[in-house]
């Protein structure tokens, strides 16, 4: 049997800032109100660090990918970073943020990212792949904000497998330094003008197109496979394990009723590279390129994603900022 | 340290006026067009920086909106300060350490030293401060002519050195910083969440620091590790007219440092004498910030004696790389990018 394709998760990084505008909002306008409320967070290319500290410089290591959320519009985006929608639920008590169903939260998310493939919504924006949830409880005057992270992945069954192993996408490409610079530099060009996450490039006569993914039933007709990739942002910055945000995308995938069940994924980790020289990008670029089998999809929806501790368990966190966010020095900064 | 410091730099950078003429030869200052100009050739050469707007409210009308201050984020932090091999700081000269500016002093209470402090700020003398030598210039000019390409190949199989947190008590902190609290206990009685089985999500264990391989999946190629990381600001300090680094540190699991955390990643010659914890001139929370009275100082002998030593002169818009050098011997183990691709 192939090998299952296995996903890096996401982590959550949330800015202190964050925290500061729940609290304010809580105290300013929700009060007792618990209604969910929508907040954005984001997410960027993954990268590899150099280190330049202790042992042996010059090793490289890749750190774990994360969504981010800030505060205020867009979460705090970078320029390249996409932009995704989450659900925040703050309770008003520690007990409240403990009873909270979070499996009915999360199959609601899942259920939601479904809606917006059958409905094509998600092919005009693949944001609405990456719907997120967030539970939390905030402790205002500990300054004391619990919370978890659902990031829901509307799972396959049986699981989608591997079939062409990870490669560089240099190797991908081949030797043609200007076609690879003409693929990573569309990806790049593309991402950063339409935010988008995912995207489709298509090989015509030996140079590469960016298009959208509701552009699938053009780039697919009369192209030999190789000849399409399924490109995403990829958070993640492991060699062979592509990162969370691709869960969806193949479901995305599965829905477009396939000729062929082998696809081949770009996990699209250059944003930086934007206008690179050919040379430099064979040198540089990150981006790996899979093929994965897509499974045929069963009609039960699956899910999961509630982030998950070092070791590996399912658990809530607490993120104590009383030392960020006193409360009298905030007054004398005028918030 | 106290709000009354805080408090007479605010006020004194209200009433400083805008620098409108480049002195920046001359005494290692910019002017905020100067600064934005640096910052744009930061984030050209080094894309994981990026401008950030910042809290409307706090905004400086000085700087332009959409480029008030630097960022970059998830800097990894491999290791603590005090287990670095080798120190850059050992390569300084050590000139006249008692001159350090004590700004650090908890970030609660006020004591009869604040105001010792807020008057010696500001006021720079020569032997006060720790100037590179001319071996450490020589470094820190050196990526300005355009070198330091980075390889991408590396050897990702070599086990990284001892991530881990360390056991060692630190026992010279201020004893007034917070202690750290114990909350995993109050975490216990949680439910985990209702999920369904998945087969595909990589396992956990192999993201802890130590673990070599996820078990027959061919995947010991890689180490995800789980390390500190670092958000990292620069902020134009109109006071001193002089970039200014804040930082803001989350552990291993993505909890938020504490100061007493965030000083281990310091090197000890500047952790307790010029890191504050001050209210972000741009958001709405307190961070850790290299206290920049000395900074156009040591910016000046580093430009001085770059081109004494017959180098290319150093442009103004250079002056954050080369800032981010010599920041790197006061955050010696925080991986965050000063590096040029190769097409200077």
């Amino acid at each position: 049997m192939s090998e299952i394709l296995r996903f890096e998760p996401f982590s959550s990084a949330v800015e202190p800032e964050f925290w500061a505008s729940v609290a304010h909002h809580k105290l300013h306008t929700a009060r007792l109100d618990t209604a969910a409320r929508d907040v954005q967070g984001s997410f960027g290319c993954g990268r590899r660090h150099t280190v330049r500290s202790g042992g042996e410089s010059g090793q490289t290591v890749a750190v774990p990918a994360r969504l981010r959320v800030g505060a205020g519009e867009e979460g705090g985006a970078n320029g390249g970073d996409i932009v995704v929608g989450g659900r925040l639920h703050n309770t008003n008590t520690v007990e409240d943020f403990k009873r909270l169903d979070k499996g009915a939260l999360l199959r609601e998310a899942g259920a939601a990212v479904l809606e917006a493939i059958q409905s094509g919504r998600a092919s005009e924006d693949p944001s609405l792949l990456w719907g997120f949830v967030v539970v939390s409880f905030a402790d205002l005057k500990r300054y004391r904000f619990w919370h978890w992270f659902g990031f829901p992945a509307v799972m396959a069954d049986p699981a989608d497998t591997v079939w062409s192993a990870a490669q560089g996408v240099g190797e991908a490409v081949g030797s043609d330094d200007s076609e690879l610079a003409g693929l990573v530099g569309g990806c790049a060009q593309f991402v950063s003008e339409t935010r988008h996450g995912a995207f489709l490039a298509c090989r015509r006569n030996g140079s590469w197109q960016v298009r959208p993914l509701s552009a699938w039933g053009d780039c697919m007709a009369g192209a030999s496979s190789g000849d399409v990739l399924v490109g995403f942002v990829d958070p993640s910055s492991h060699g062979s394990r592509p990162g969370w945000p691709l869960r969806n995308l193949l479901a995305w995938v599965r829905h477009q009723r396939l000729a062929t069940r082998r696809v081949r994924v770009l996990c699209f980790r250059d944003g930086g590279l934007r206008g690179a020289s050919g040379a430099e990008m064979r040198q540089r670029a990150q981006s790996v390129v899979v093929g994965v089998d897509v499974a045929p999809g069963s009609e039960a929806l699956l899910v999961s994603g509630w982030e998950r501790d070092a070791g590996g368990r399912a658990a809530a966190r607490v993120a104590d900022l009383s030392a960020a966010m006193d409360g009298e020095r905030l007054a004398a900064a005028a918030l | 340290m106290s709000s009354l410091h805080s408090l007479f730099h605010k006020v004194a950078e209200h009433l400083n006026p805008v620098l409108k003429n480049s002195k920046f030869k001359e005494t290692g200052v910019l002017t905020p067009e100067e600064f934005v100009a640096a910052g744009e050739y930061l984030v050209f050469k080094c894309p994981t920086w990026s401008w950030e707007k910042g809290h409307p409210n706090k905004r400086r009308d000085y700087l332009p909106a959409d480029t008030q201050f630097l960022i970059t984020r998830n800097v990894p932090c491999l290791q603590r300060a005090d287990q670095m091999v080798f120190g850059l700081g050992d390569e300084l000269e050590q000139v006249g350490d008692d001159g350090w500016v004590s700004a650090y002093a908890g970030h609660k209470g006020l004591s009869a030293q604040d105001e010792d402090d807020i008057e010696e700020i500001g006021d720079v003398n020569d032997a006060d401060v720790q100037v590179p030598s001319a071996k450490e210039i020589e470094r820190l000019t050196r990526g300005v002519e355009g070198i330091d390409v980075e390889s991408g190949e590396q050897d990702l199989d070599t086990p990284l050195g001892q991530a881990a947190e360390e056991e060692d008590e630190i026992e010279d902190i201020p004893s007034d910083l917070d202690e750290i609290p114990d909350i995993d206990d109050e975490l216990e009685g949680f439910d985990a969440a209702e999920e369904d089985e998945d087969p595909s999500a990589a396992a956990a264990a192999a993201a802890a620091p130590t673990t070599s391989a996820t078990a027959g999946n061919g995947d010991d190629e890689d180490k995800i590790l789980r390390t500190r990381t670092y958000d990292i600001s620069i902020t134009y300090d109109k006071y001193y007219q002089t970039p200014r680094v804040w930082l803001f540190g989350y552990d291993e699991q993505g909890k938020p440092l504490t100061a007493r955390q965030i000083f281990e990643d310091i090197s000890e010659d500047h952790a307790k004498k010029t890191v504050t914890i001050e209210t972000h001139p741009h958001l709405a929370v307190q961070q850790a910030s290299i206290h920049p009275c000395k900074h156009a100082h040591v910016m000046k002998k580093i430009i001085e004696r770059a081109v004494e030593s017959g180098r290319r002169e150093i442009r103004v818009d250079q002056y954050l790389v080369i800032f981010l050098k010599f920041m790197s011997s006061v955050l010696p183990t925080i991986e965050y990018d000063y590096t040029m691709s190769s097409d200077i």
